[in-house]
């Protein structure tokens, strides 16, 4: 129980501290206070503990499929934040100071709230149990690790400000967002939302999903072994969009179609 | 008079698109899994292949649990004494295991499509 609990949760904590911790080095690259942060904190636990505490309730919204609209629609949301964000760093650094820290708050708001919900729904599933203690320890060792990989990253891309830390931040960001859109087409092909399709390829046989690595990158990047042309579709163009916002101007720039250079918004 | 009989086809195109969507609704079938003890019950649910059909997850224990199958592609959390609808297929003919992740060495089951 130690070892499932250590897994479950660190795949509920990876995710959020990789997107909280690249968010807060852009905001760093992009000379943007950190103080959105605390704010989302708060924010994103007192949520996380109202979704918990409703989602029996919110479950029978829609012929018992409020649980995959919630969390398709609000995946869908954070991936529309994350867009705008890259979006407007290409504007005039005003807006971008004042704009920014809030689309990093209510993306990872909306991220803590629906991961959160998870663990504490987690959690008081075994509070009356005697395995409370193990599933405890498995936990916190769980949300240790996740944490520490985000302050980790976080170190990594914001100890020094260049070009490259910045590029490869975007190139994080594009990554997790996309895993963020692909993975809410399956939640509303369970709804019978979307039609559901066959899966166009198994690729258990070089990463499986079921394994450690395998829900790591699941958490992170959104990865599927039997993916459907739908969720490849989505991960494809969500990884496209933003990384052609973020390419684009630099591009542009440089063969002399925009007078300001983009990175100096940096 | 003509207030009523606007009224009325309203009224009418109401039944009509609600019987169509009950007749939708019952063209999919559905299966009952029932949870209880951490173990799913039936463990093993014969579904016809290449049909999408509605599963239908009961849980009477007092804790929660989350439906998961990576063959799949689903994942559902059912809280304690509650229900929930999980629609799964159409699905080629073969096994699909399934599991309770809060639970998974006692709450396992596999759905077999032929």
């Amino acid at each position: 129980m130690l070892l499932s609990a250590v897994i479950i949760i660190l795949r509920e904590v990876l995710e959020l501290a990789l997107l909280t911790s690249i968010l807060l080095a852009l905001g760093k690259q992009m000379k943007i206070s950190a103080r959105w942060f605390f704010f989302t904190l708060i924010v994103g636990l007192v949520g996380a503990w109202i979704y918990g505490v409703n989602t029996a309730r919110i479950s029978e919204w829609f012929d018992y499929t409020g649980q995959e609209v919630v969390n398709g629609v609000s995946q869908i949301i954070i991936y529309l934040l994350l867009v705008m964000m890259v979006f407007i760093t290409h504007l005039q650094s005003a807006i971008v100071k004042r704009i920014t820290p809030w689309i990093m708050a209510l993306s990872v708001s909306l991220l803590i709230t629906r991961e959160g919900s998870e663990i504490y729904i987690y959690l008081s599933g075994f509070v009356q149990s005697e395995q409370f203690s193990s599933v405890l320890v498995g936990s916190v060792i769980g949300a240790s690790i996740g944490l520490s990989v985000g302050a980790l990253f976080f170190y990594i891309l914001s100890y020094k400000e260049d070009q490259l830390r910045y590029f490869v931040g975007m190139c994080m960001l594009s990554v997790i967002a996309a895993g963020l859109l692909a993975q809410s087409v399956p939640m509303f092909m369970q709804a019978d939302i979307i039609e559901a399709s066959p899966p166009i390829w198994d690729s258990s046989f070089l990463l499986n999903e079921q394994s450690l690595i395998g829900q790591l990158v699941y958490a992170v990047a959104g990865y599927e072994a039997t993916p459907t042309l739908m969720q490849v579709l989505a991960n494809i163009f969500g990884l496209c969009a933003i990384l052609a916002l973020v390419f684009v101007p630099i591009i542009l720039n440089e063969k002399g179609f925009l007078n300001k250079k983009a990175s100096d918004d940096v | 008079m003509k207030k009523y009989l606007k009224t009325f086809n309203v009224q009418i195109c109401l039944v009509i698109s609600l019987s169509f969507s009950s007749l939708l609704e019952a063209d999919v079938k559905q299966f009952e899994i029932r949870i209880k003890d951490h173990l799913f019950i039936p463990d093993q649910v014969v579904i016809p292949s290449g049909e999408k059909v509605k599963l239908l997850v009961i849980n009477e224990d007092a804790s929660p649990e989350e439906f998961e199958s990576y063959e799949l592609n689903r994942e559902k959390i059912i809280m304690g004494n509650s229900k929930t609808i999980v629609f799964v297929g159409p699905l080629a003919p073969g096994e699909y295991p399934f599991f309770g992740e809060f639970n998974p060495k006692t709450a396992q089951g596999k759905i077999i499509a032929e």
